[in-house]
């Protein structure tokens, strides 16, 4: 794929190329439909060819709200997020969403706008050094000082942010850059670099066929399916790998609709708040195959022992993961498609394990999800039923960080990839409703349901705008329990229940909040919410749904702090 | 327990940013370092003598600072090169 030269091709039509015009026509080229983007002073150029070229720009209210929404555009897609920001604060304001998509791995590539080259290092007005602040949360970043080589620099950081383990670049663009005139002939469009950046190393055959062994000889194997497989679109080979052999499969938050819920291999969500079966498969089996998980500590809980009845395999694309948290009898540094390939290929009879396909299923029977219902009441875990039954499972499922995640984690039925959008690694408050605009204008056919918390919604609760301005029909459910509930649910378990800055004493009408943003909203009564629900669920225009749910309902099951996977509190 | 690793570079502006973040994370000192270009200054070579006592943590860093894009190689070696050394690299 020679975008350079097509690049190149196209400028000639142009009389005047800025930089400007360089960077939209390249990335055309790339494939970008939409950005999301906030104009300002040092992008004045940029925002002027996007005006010229009638590029497709999402106009968000806020730079955080930009990344998490290309966040969840990525997520739901697999293609590379688009960010432009202004420089300073526009760069500042975008730095969480970057951290956010290193840490669970979305290619991104956000432009950032600098001051002019000659005034960087000078404290310009709006001028920041991003280089160095996003040097440890970007794969890499670039600033471009030659507008013939900017072309370059761009393709280069989109091979970049997809290729091996995906994660954010930033180009950082100084103001006489964008502006500079570009000439067609002389714009570099070298492609070598990004040849370079798509080789993929050839497999550890010896090391794979080691796993083959010890699969065949296993007698409680379990097969552990992470972020990599949905990253790697490996989940046909996943879930032909599982079925061939009998392997029972453990999903981390992630990965959730790698597997689908129904299943019967299916274990579900392992870790702090993972089921039961699946945290007390990890203590109990014999090996473990790890296909793409980094061993998150919300995941293996106790490090030391971690399945420690197990020999380890891991699986992943980025060796800097084999042996760093829990130390692997058989590393093997591979993408998670070519591995299940291989898997699937290799002479494997059926093993055997009937008794611990047995016994995982009466675990399974003996301590299924549960909560309590109460009289009167409306509980969260039965709205995301509700909701999960209403869209027959089929919903892209986005979340905000606390309680109601691990909720929506738990209870929605997921059934395909790509399927929950979240914020794993960096649990940012606030992801949620951007994000869900992202994966709304990504797949726009696709039912998109938001659950957040009254605590989450009002960090990035300006984008409700955009769901207005740009006519979105997004159902964001708010589950209300007038508190910060998950860390209410850390106090109340490990600090004798003094609930420091918890609880709200007070809250906006989030009714009426909606209304000012021009966003239907009901709110769900006790005694009709299945009703309203369904009314809500029967339309197809955005509308917020708030559900005052228990103040002090409790996730479970959970492991506490430091205690090993099999150690759950909430389970009788 | 002491070591100096070694790592073969693009010379370019942020790299060693990037290599030093890396260490200041882990609230790991560098003791002393010796930065040289080399191949036309198309690559540097920077050695840093470190404290790393975990064998495991040792493997690790190595590890990230390998997976930059702009990092070559990276090795641990028990003593700081001489220009020689630095030569047989640019050899190899
Ligand atoms: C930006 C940010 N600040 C603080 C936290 C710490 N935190 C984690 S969960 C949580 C509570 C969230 O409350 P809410 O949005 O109401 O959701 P709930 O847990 O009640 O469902 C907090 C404060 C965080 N994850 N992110
Ligand atoms: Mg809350």
């Amino acid at each position: 794929m020679l975008v350079g030269q097509n690049v190149k091709d196209n400028l000639k039509k142009h009389t005047l190329a800025t930089g400007s015009d360089v960077l939209l026509e390249t990335l055309a080229h790339q494939g970008v439909e939409l950005i999301f983007g906030y104009p300002g002073g040092a992008v004045l150029p940029l925002y002027d060819a996007v005006y010229r070229q009638k590029f497709n720009n999402i106009l968000v209210r806020h730079e955080q709200g930009a990344v998490h929404a290309a966040e969840g555009y990525a997520k739901s897609t697999g293609k590379t997020g688009v960010v432009f920001v202004t420089s300073g604060p526009g760069a500042t304001n975008a730095v969480t969403g970057i951290a956010d998509a290193m840490l669970d791995s979305i290619p991104l590539v956000v432009f950032t706008g600098q001051v002019g080259c000659a005034s960087i290092g000078k404290d310009a007005f709006q001028e920041v050094d991003i280089l160095s602040m996003t040097a440890p949360i970007t794969k890499q970043n670039y600033q471009v000082h030659d507008v013939n080589s900017l072309s370059q620099v761009v393709i280069e950081a989109f091979a970049v942010a997809a290729n091996g383990r995906p994660g954010p670049v930033v180009v950082d663009l100084p103001k006489n850059v964008a502006a500079d005139l570009a000439n067609a002939k002389d714009v570099k469009t070298n492609d070598s670099v990004v040849h370079s950046i798509q080789q993929k190393e050839e497999i550890d055959e010896g090391m794979m066929a080691k796993i083959r062994m010890a699969l065949l000889k296993a007698k409680k194997p379990l097969l552990l399916a992470g972020g990599g497989v949905i990253a790697a679109d490996a989940v046909p080979e996943l879930r032909k790998f599982a079925h061939n052999f009998d392997l029972p499969v453990v999903s981390t938050l992630i990965s959730l609709g790698a597997m689908p819920a129904t299943d019967s291999l299916f274990l579900g969500m392992g870790g702090m708040h993972g089921s039961y079966q699946a945290n007390m498969a990890f203590y109990e089996c014999d090996f473990l195959l790890n296909i793409g998980s980094r061993f998150d500590d919300r995941l293996a809980t106790n490090v030391s022992e971690f399945a420690p009845n197990a020999q380890i395999a891991h699986i992943d694309i980025d060796d800097s993961e084999l042996g760093k948290v829990i130390a692997t009898d058989f590393p093997v540094r591979a993408d998670a498609k070519q591995a299940l390939k291989w898997l699937n290929n290799m002479n494997l009879s059926k093993n055997k394990h009937e008794k611990w396909l047995q016994q995982l299923t009466t675990w399974k029977q003996q301590h299924p999800l549960r909560y309590d219902e109460s009289k009167g009441k409306i509980k969260p875990q039965a709205v995301i039923e509700e909701v999960g039954s209403l869209t027959a499972g089929d919903a892209t499922v986005v979340t905000d960080v606390g309680q109601h995640q691990m909720w929506a984690a738990q209870y929605y039925p997921f059934k395909r990839p790509r399927q929950i959008i979240t914020s794993g690694g960096l649990g940012t408050m606030g992801f949620g409703l951007p994000a869900a605009i992202g994966a709304k204008l990504a797949e726009p056919k696709r039912e998109v349901v938001l659950f957040v918390g009254d605590g989450g919604i009002q960090m990035t609760v300006e984008e409700l705008d955009v769901i207005r301005a740009y006519n979105l029909d997004i159902k964001i459910i708010i589950l209300n329990n007038k508190t910060l509930g998950m860390v209410r649910q850390w106090q109340d378990l490990f600090y004798e229940k003094r609930r420091s800055q918890t609880v709200f004493n007070g809250q906006p009408d989030f009714i009426k909040l909606a209304h000012a943003y021009g966003i239907k909203s009901v709110k769900l009564s006790p005694k009709h919410w299945r009703e309203t629900l369904a009314d809500v669920f029967a339309k197809n225009e955005s509308t917020l749904v708030e559900a005052d749910i228990p103040a002090l309902e409790q996730v479970y099951p959970m492991i506490a702090p430091g205690q090993p996977n099999q150690v759950m509190m909430g389970v009788d | 327990m002491h070591g100096i690793i070694v790592c073969k570079m693009k010379n370019r502006v942020g790299v060693l940013n990037r290599l030093t973040g890396l260490l200041t994370r882990r609230n790991i000192n560098i003791e002393s370092a010796v930065i040289t270009s080399i191949s036309n200054n198309q690559l540097a070579i920077a050695e840093f003598k470190l404290q790393v006592a975990d064998p495991q943590e040792r493997e690790h860093l190595k590890r990230v600072i390998a997976k930059q894009l702009d990092v070559l190689s990276v090795e641990w070696r028990a003593k700081h090169s001489d220009t020689k050394l630095v030569s047989d690299i640019e050899k190899d």
